[in-house]
């Protein structure tokens, strides 16, 4: 085996992408050349902020291939007398064969003359430029640049390239460069560039030079430091979410240190302390043993370097004189109430076609006053809804969040708790911008939850009657992002029992058009959550099952419950084929209404009707957990057989009227059941 | 290190790599960036090295004074490289040796931040750079000015030349800072903060500002519709300045916002078209 290496140089790659273009890199590669049955063993992929790298093992030459050509047919092969015609010989001569190579052909090729080909076993040396140069130009970052004259484009500018096989530089071309053997190493203590001998020499030399190309193995290095750093002081490093993986892509050598700030700054609420620190300057905010926010930070620098005293001054100055200013607007924004700024919410627009802040508040007070009815909150609770839905957008005019607009919402329920708000109404303004994203959680309680909820069935409302749906890739004001969220909120907020989505819509719509809503906006909106649901589930469950899940009558808080049963019902197999039946009855019942008699002449329509007495009566809907449903499937499977006769022993379109009517209302009823849970006619079998 | 001290020595650095040393433009403006040494010149295929110093008002950052590094008005050091040479990011790194910072005592990092300026249709991409955790220098790659293609891009390094004197003399504040031995920040601009400050924070008559915004943005189409770039372009900055007023008075809502930085856009393009058809008949 060889060994080949292709390092990228480039000028400091942006955090959020280097993972992603990482990996693309190394998949490419690897298909590229398993595409070329160039046997390979052991290829990795490693980005640091200044290039992007993949070696490993690979054959000096291509596997070998033999296969069958097909010739002219055998009796224009041959002549009479048994030897080869002109188009035989010519054959063989195309294929650079002599004739000792044709066969006559077998089984597909019976009848006609074929040649065994060894194809050219092409080496390593001569495969990788081209296929390099491939793996390459198929980088696609999301935010690409020129730096030069040409079309030439990449994240940030390509500056060297290093494309090696063992001792060998290979010929390797792209971004106006021509590969070399010439790297180089940290830039804070190796500044100078150096020739690598050898590709299997990579890692070390880079290690030799403080580069560790290794993701994971820089993250080790600033937990395992910062860790250790954090302990001297008596408390452990808070990992902010997200803060490691980008610190460790901002670093090739990651060398951790401790910094202080005035214990005096820690009268700042914790979330002000925290944003200043992780967010704003990256560093790793100290929690003392008692978990509390500690005055002390671990940052990390690039390179050993010959000391550190002035780096840590400088950012301890940094960090000093951003807590400065948090104070300063902090103070300021304590001059006054967060509900004396209620009434400049209408100073703020929105959007031109979605208002201002002042009319989202109004609509949004509007919609916690029906909370009682619509989530089932208590009076006292719709009470506390309303009074945070007042103060709800009013932390968006203050300094804090206008320059942490991170902490929306979090100041809100900061500087409500200090103006002696209900401490329910605190926590609601707090939370209401959570689920922020798919692994974000939810708010906690009904009073915040209920928040949560209406005020992006509001704002998707506004979308709807507007006319301002996300397109491709274009969604401005995360309405997607919204959608899930609330989408999640009614799946998986088990404090509140919403009234089933249609109506929820309804409030909301008729809100924003004055008048009673249109069925097809409403339908158009479930359609947008309904994607959002798919795509949150998508991976997880089979598209169709989730489908037809979304369509059954029941609300969607037990969305998630009626999902797995169904899904494991399904798994087991046996239900695929019973849901065609339960298809034909919803089609035969068509529109009829549901009705039930007390007494059926036929005994099919008796046996169908008590099988269907037995499946309503057991569970109310108020205990709708994973058991009801789990129940509610095996009883919907009960129902197949006594349904399966009934179709089959009467005929459901009698020519008699009430007879056609009592068998319709039997069908409608028995299709009534089953499409609380699911519309099955959208089990498709598609996997899509 | 003095601020002017700094000042010199990067004025002597850029100078011995080819650098024009350039002058402020007497018109207010919120980024060197459009001194017209870098606008225009960023513009069209002609080779071009310069660096200057330009005063830059910031209204919505004035703080009357107080706060320790966010100021009303500020310096920078601005400087274009067209094209952009290859090893352009050592140069810079170099430039800050030349200042006596020693890399292996600091810690330089690339954050990814990338540069728009909306009322001039230009963009870039690029980082801002933190000295020991401090942004002291703005890096890009130009990529549009007044929507056109920046062909080729050029680098651009504006060095935020407070924050970077401060650094230097380790001072706890830019009210600190020398500016020559002897002489402060603070005696040379802290009144002017707080004048500056109350002036665009609670003197500023908003209804004068928008009509003033309106003759600027009015003169500069005038001019532009009869071919005069560089004085058309004046008034424009003018227009730009007085939105970055009337933003900081308060009481612009979203949609006008939008109306303005509109219109200003659509004068910037109209303004580097003059300027490149003018160069392109030069060249002719």
């Amino acid at each position: 085996m060889k060994y080949f290496l292709l390092e990228m140089g480039v000028e400091e790659i942006p955090t959020a992408y280097l993972g992603a273009l990482t990996r693309s890199l190394g998949d490419g590669v690897r298909a590229r050349l398993s595409e070329q049955r160039l046997p390979f063993a052991d290829v990795q992929a490693h980005g640091t902020p200044r290039r992007l790298a993949v070696f490993g093992e690979v054959a000096e030459r291509q596997e070998p291939r033999r296969r069958q050509v097909k010739g002219p047919p055998l009796d224009r092969a041959r002549d009479a007398g048994g030897g080869f015609t002109a188009a035989a010989l010519g054959f063989a001569r195309r294929l650079g064969l002599g004739t000792d190579a044709l066969m006559a052909g077998e089984g597909a090729e019976a009848g006609y003359i074929v040649a065994t080909v060894d194809e050219p076993e092409a080496a390593a040396h001569d495969l990788l430029p081209a296929l390099l140069q491939e793996a390459m130009a198929a980088l696609n970052p999301p935010r690409s640049m020129r730096w030069a004259a040409d079309d030439r484009r990449f994240i940030r500018p390509v500056r060297w390239l290093v494309a090696l096989l063992d001792e060998t530089v290979l010929p390797v071309a792209a971004f106006g460069l021509e590969a070399g053997r010439v790297t180089y190493g940290n830039r804070t203590d190796y500044p100078d560039p150096f020739a690598l001998g050898h590709a299997r020499e990579y890692r070390a030399a880079l290690s030799a030079h403080r580069v560790e190309l290794t993701h994971d193995t820089r993250a080790a290095r600033i937990r395992a430091g910062g860790g250790s750093l954090a302990a001297e002081v008596g408390g452990s490093l808070f990992e902010y979410p997200g803060l490691l993986d980008e610190v460790a892509d901002l670093v090739e050598w990651p060398v951790p240190f401790r910094g202080e700030f005035e214990r005096a700054a820690l009268a700042l609420p914790a979330p002000i302390l925290e944003t200043a620190m992780a967010h704003h300057q990256r560093f790793f905010p100290v929690r003392s043993a008692e978990g509390r926010i500690d005055n002390a930070f671990v940052g990390v620098r690039n390179g050993e370097g010959l000391d550190l005293s002035r780096v840590i001054r400088g950012n301890e100055k940094v960090l000093q004189a951003r807590l400065a200013d948090a104070r300063f607007f902090f103070d300021d924004d304590r001059r006054r109430p967060l509900a004396a700024r209620v009434a400049d919410l209408d100073q703020v627009v929105l959007h031109e076609r979605l208002g201002t802040l002042g009319d989202k508040r109004r609509r949004l007070e509007r919609l916690c006053e029906r909370a009682d009815s619509l989530l089932g909150l208590s009076p006292a609770e719709v009470g506390q809804a309303v009074r945070a839905a007042t103060l709800a957008k009013a932390d968006l005019l203050t300094r804090m969040v206008g320059e942490f607009p991170e902490l929306q919402g979090t100041m809100g329920g900061i500087y409500a708790t200090q103006d002696g708000e209900d401490p329910v109404v605190a926590e609601a303004v707090s939370g209401q911008y959570h689920p922020a994203g798919p692994e974000d959680g939810l708010p906690g309680g009904r009073v915040p939850q209920a928040l949560a909820l209406l005020d992006r069935l509001d704002t998707l409302a506004g979308m709807e009657v507007q006319g301002l749906y996300p397109t491709g890739s274009q969604d401005p004001f995360g309405f997607r992002r919204l959608g899930l969220g609330l989408a999640r909120i009614l799946m998986e907020g088990g404090a509140l029992s919403p009234v089933p989505l249609d109506s929820l819509l309804d409030q909301a719509l008729e809100l924003w058009s004055g008048g009673a809503p249109r069925a097809e906006a409403r339908e158009r909106l479930k359609e947008f959550l309904g994607a959002r649901v798919k795509g949150y589930f998508s991976g997880k469950v089979r598209a169709d099952v989730v489908d037809a899940v979304l369509h059954g009558r029941e609300g969607w808080n037990s969305l998630p419950d009626r999902l797995r049963e169904l899904d494991r019902r399904l798994a087991a197999g046996d239900f695929e084929v019973m849901a065609a039946i339960f298809k034909r009855a919803t089609n035969l019942a068509g529109e009829a209404p549901p009705a039930l008699v007390d007494h059926y002449p036929d005994p099919s329509e008796e046996a169908l009707s008590a099988a269907l007495r037995r499946a309503t009566a057991e569970g109310g809907s108020a205990a709708r957990g994973g058991q009801y449903w789990r129940a509610y499937w095996e009883r919907v499977k009960d129902l197949y057989e006594p349904l399966d006769q009934f179709l089959e022993a009467v005929l459901v379109m009698d020519p008699d009227p009430p007879v056609r009517a009592r068998r319709l209302g039997l069908l409608a009823a028995v299709a009534d059941f089953v499409s609380r849970g699911a519309d099955l006619q959208r089990i498709t079998g598609e996997r899509g | 290190m003095t601020m002017q001290d700094v000042i010199r020595g990067l004025e002597d650095f850029w100078r011995a790599r080819g650098c024009l040393i350039g002058l402020p433009y007497d018109v207010e403006k919120g980024a060197g960036t459009m001194n017209p040494l870098t606008f225009f010149r960023a513009l069209g295929p002609d080779p071009w090295r310069v660096a200057y110093v330009e005063p830059c008002r910031r209204p919505v950052d004035g703080r009357y004074g107080e706060n320790p590094n966010r100021v009303f008005q500020h310096f920078q050091m601005q400087v274009m490289l067209k094209p952009a040479p290859d090893d352009v990011v050592n140069l810079y790194l170099e430039s800050l040796e030349a200042l006596g910072l020693d890399r292996r005592r600091h810690d330089v990092r690339f954050v990814e931040d990338n540069w728009a300026a909306e009322s001039l249709q230009a963009f870039g991409l690029g980082w801002e750079v933190w000295l020991d955790g401090m942004e002291v220098t703005q890096f890009t790659y130009f990529q549009q000015m007044g929507g056109m293609e920046c062909r080729p891009p050029a680098a651009e390094i504006t060095y935020g030349l407070e924050r970077l004197t401060l650094y230097l003399e380790d001072a706890p504040d830019i009210w600190s800072v020398n500016w020559a031995p002897g002489v402060s920040y603070a005696d040379l601009f802290r009144r002017n903060e707080w004048e500056q400050s109350t002036y665009a924070f609670e003197a500023a008559d908003p209804e004068r500002l928008r009509a003033r915004f309106q003759d600027a943005e009015e003169e500069a189409r005038r001019l532009l519709d009869r071919g005069l770039v560089l004085p058309g372009y004046e008034q424009l900055m003018k227009a730009s300045h007085l939105f970055n007023l009337m933003d900081a008075r308060g009481g612009i809502s979203a949609t006008e916002r939008q109306g303005y930085v509109g219109r200003l856009r659509g004068l910037a393009r109209r303004a580097a078209q003059g300027y490149l058809s003018e160069r392109e008949s030069v060249r002719a």
